[in-house]
């Protein structure tokens, strides 16, 4: 073997003992970083007119925590025998309401109390009340998603059992990974992800939405709308006090969500529902219950917390001439109007105004 | 190469600096002494009183009396103030430009902290004005007052609410009824077509002299019952609700306003 031999031979052996090594190397799984992707909530340009939603220090939004947070709202895994979900409950057809039931059916048909609410525009609600459900048993959306799975009306499930299904599976730990940085599933982690995918539900592009874009931030958009005259009218009768009044507490065109978020007693019935009291066991919050938003009141039905009325025009005429003025505790604003029948049309026909098709179509919202 | 090029900075930015030393002390010869005036944090309790006893909400009786004899109880009191202004002997004045809404039902509302510090002086009056001057009363210019829903309606002139104070009272009857007392811009419907008319007051404390050498709280007391008292005998069976498109009370509302409020260190 010459030396230019003896060179070549030792680069070679150099070269083979690195290539061992980097094999070495390999057999370590490499330690992928964990970065959630942040997110930021795509608003509708005229709700700067409104506070900026308040979003959990201990559960920033992330792309992935959405998405777990979507499937997990549509798994069944989730109730006792596996055969509801919350999107059960709560249909994004139906502006995430229960498709026209008076109360929801929960596992083995147990009936519950109340209607189910619609969900869209929730991450207000820190804002304003922070209370959450007709009755105010939650105080962030992360708490109210803890309720229903353990509700004996409801999933009738336990949270460790929750868990251990979900663990089991061999997709939910790799997506608690890639959200939380963990694949150890706890309950804390699933309704921070449902809370996230929820505060995405924003409704925000009625007719009526239009048109204020246009009017009052000079934004003006394909498809933007005109009211009609007797859609016009109608929302002078739902501001007026001494007509309609609606607006003292569903907010006038700049309060933008259509409802202060805060607890009344509407005077549905001399002797009400505790409602709020329930909670906070103070007799001053007898009867009284969230105000829910009205958008959406297309999809929305039947109405009021304990879904009563099955007809916008029977809640119309309810404010108009049903109101028991001597439950305890009833809203200042309520007392029986005088509505024509004109009035009555012409309040419907701006109501309608607010509904969101493209929130009830939005593909981002279905399973 | 780098270590050369930051020599030679260094070299020239001390050749700057000695050559610049003589044209500093020049500039120190002509500067004037400033006096520093320190500046102190107010903050403001805003306290309620009825017939100058601490006030009850919410009772399930009717514990108060107007000047008509009406008995009345109090279920919600919300209102705004602005522009809080420090005013001296001298005509001088330091003014707080923001806003404070009021809810009783939010403990954390009674207590408002200025964003302006107000410098060490003797004051001789402090005063505010009673919801947003014309400049300030903008329809949907303020966020947070959107979101809880504060707005006043357009077709009553916009803008946003000043006070909304409700509760009920005994009618001629003895029957309980109820009043809603909300004011804002008032509506004229005399002309043609209706015009509307400013509707906030601008308050002066009465003896609300302060001298300011450290961080100060004082109270601005409403004292509820001047709202139906004085100078105008508000009737609750002619105004009780709604009294928002009655330009008559909207205006009693804000002439009665100005004996509502007393300075209290």
């Amino acid at each position: 073997m010459n030396r230019i031999s003896i060179y070549i031979f030792s680069i070679i052996v150099l070269l083979a003992s690195c290539r061992a090594d980097d094999s070495v190397d390999t057999d370590i799984p490499p330690v992928a970083p964990c970065e959630p992707t942040p997110y930021s909530l795509e608003l509708p340009p005229h709700f700067n007119r409104i506070n900026y939603p308040i979003i959990p220090a201990d559960n920033p939004m992330t792309i992935e925590g959405i998405t777990l947070g979507k499937k997990l709202f549509f798994e069944k895994l989730l109730s006792k025998n596996n055969s509801i979900s919350c999107g059960s409950c709560h249909a994004p057809a139906y502006a995430f309401n229960d498709k026209g039931m008076v109360s929801s059916l929960g596992v083995n048909g147990t009936q519950s109390i109340r209607n189910a609410m619609p969900l869209f525009n929730l991450a207000w609600t820190s804002v304003t009340s922070r209370r959450f459900n007709w009755h105010g048993s939650a105080g962030t959306l992360e708490e109210q998603a803890l309720g229903p799975v353990r509700d004996p009306l409801e999933m009738q499930e336990s949270w460790i059992n929750v868990v251990s299904k979900l663990q089991s599976t061999s997709e939910y730990p790799q997506l608690f990974q890639k959200a939380f940085c963990t694949s150890e599933i706890d309950s804390n982690l699933v309704v921070k992800a449902i809370a996230q995918f929820e505060r995405t539900l924003i409704s925000g592009d009625s007719k009526y939405d239009r048109y204020f874009l246009e009017t009052e931030e000079g934004i003006d958009l394909p498809g933007d709308y005109t009211p009609t005259a007797q859609e016009r009218r109608g929302l002078e009768i739902y501001i007026a006090e001494g007509k309609g009044d609606c607006f003292h507490c569903h907010g006038t065109p700049f309060q933008i969500l259509w409802s202060n978020n805060e607890f009344v007693n509407n005077g549905l019935d001399a002797s009400p529902d505790s409602g709020l009291a329930q909670i906070t066991k103070d007799p001053l919050d007898l009867g009284k219950f969230k105000t829910p938003s009205l958008r959406n009141l297309n999809w929305t039905a039947p109405y009021m917390h304990d879904g009563r009325f099955g007809t916008l025009e029977e809640v119309i005429e309810f404010y108009n001439s049903g109101i028991q003025s001597s439950s305890p505790n009833i809203d200042g604003s309520q007392k029986p109007r005088s509505l024509t029948a004109q009035d009555k049309a012409d309040l419907l026909a701006f109501l309608n105004t607010l509904n969101d098709s493209s929130f009830v179509n939005n593909p981002a919202f279905r399973p | 190469m780098k270590t050369s090029n930051f020599k030679t900075t260094l070299l020239n930015a001390l050749a700057i600096s000695v050559l610049s030393f003589p044209s500093c002390k020049d500039d120190e010869e002509v500067v004037i002494p400033r006096t520093i005036v320190e500046e102190y944090t107010a903050t403001i309790n805003l306290t309620q009183l009825v017939d100058g006893a601490d006030f009850r909400m919410n009772t399930t009786d009717y514990p108060y009396e107007n000047a008509m004899r009406q008995k009345f109880k109090v279920t919600k009191l919300q209102y705004l103030i602005s522009d809080i202004t420090f005013s001296k002997d001298d005509a001088t004045t330091v003014t707080d430009p923001g806003y404070h809404y009021v809810d009783l039902t939010n403990a954390a509302s009674l207590s408002y902290t200025l964003a302006t510090k107000i410098p060490a002086g003797t004051y001789s009056s402090i005063g505010f004005t009673f919801g947003f001057d014309q400049t300030d009363n903008v329809t949907g210019e303020y966020q947070d007052l959107n979101t809880i829903g504060w707005n006043w309606p357009a077709m009553l002139g916009g803008g946003y609410h000043f006070l909304r104070l409700e509760g009920g009272y005994l009618d001629s009857t003895n029957t309980p009824a109820e009043f809603k007392s909300h004011m804002g811009t008032a509506r004229d419907n005399s002309t043609t077509p209706p015009t509307f008319e400013v509707n906030h007051f601008d308050v002066t404390l009465a003896n609300s002299n302060v001298s300011v050498s450290t961080n100060f709280s004082f109270d601005i007391e409403m004292n509820i019952e001047e709202w139906y008292a004085n100078p105008i005998t508000w009737d609750f069976n002619v105004w009780n609700a709604p009294i928002m498109p009655i330009f008559g009370a909207q205006k009693a509302l804000n002439t009665n306003g100005s004996s509502v409020f007393t300075f209290k260190k």
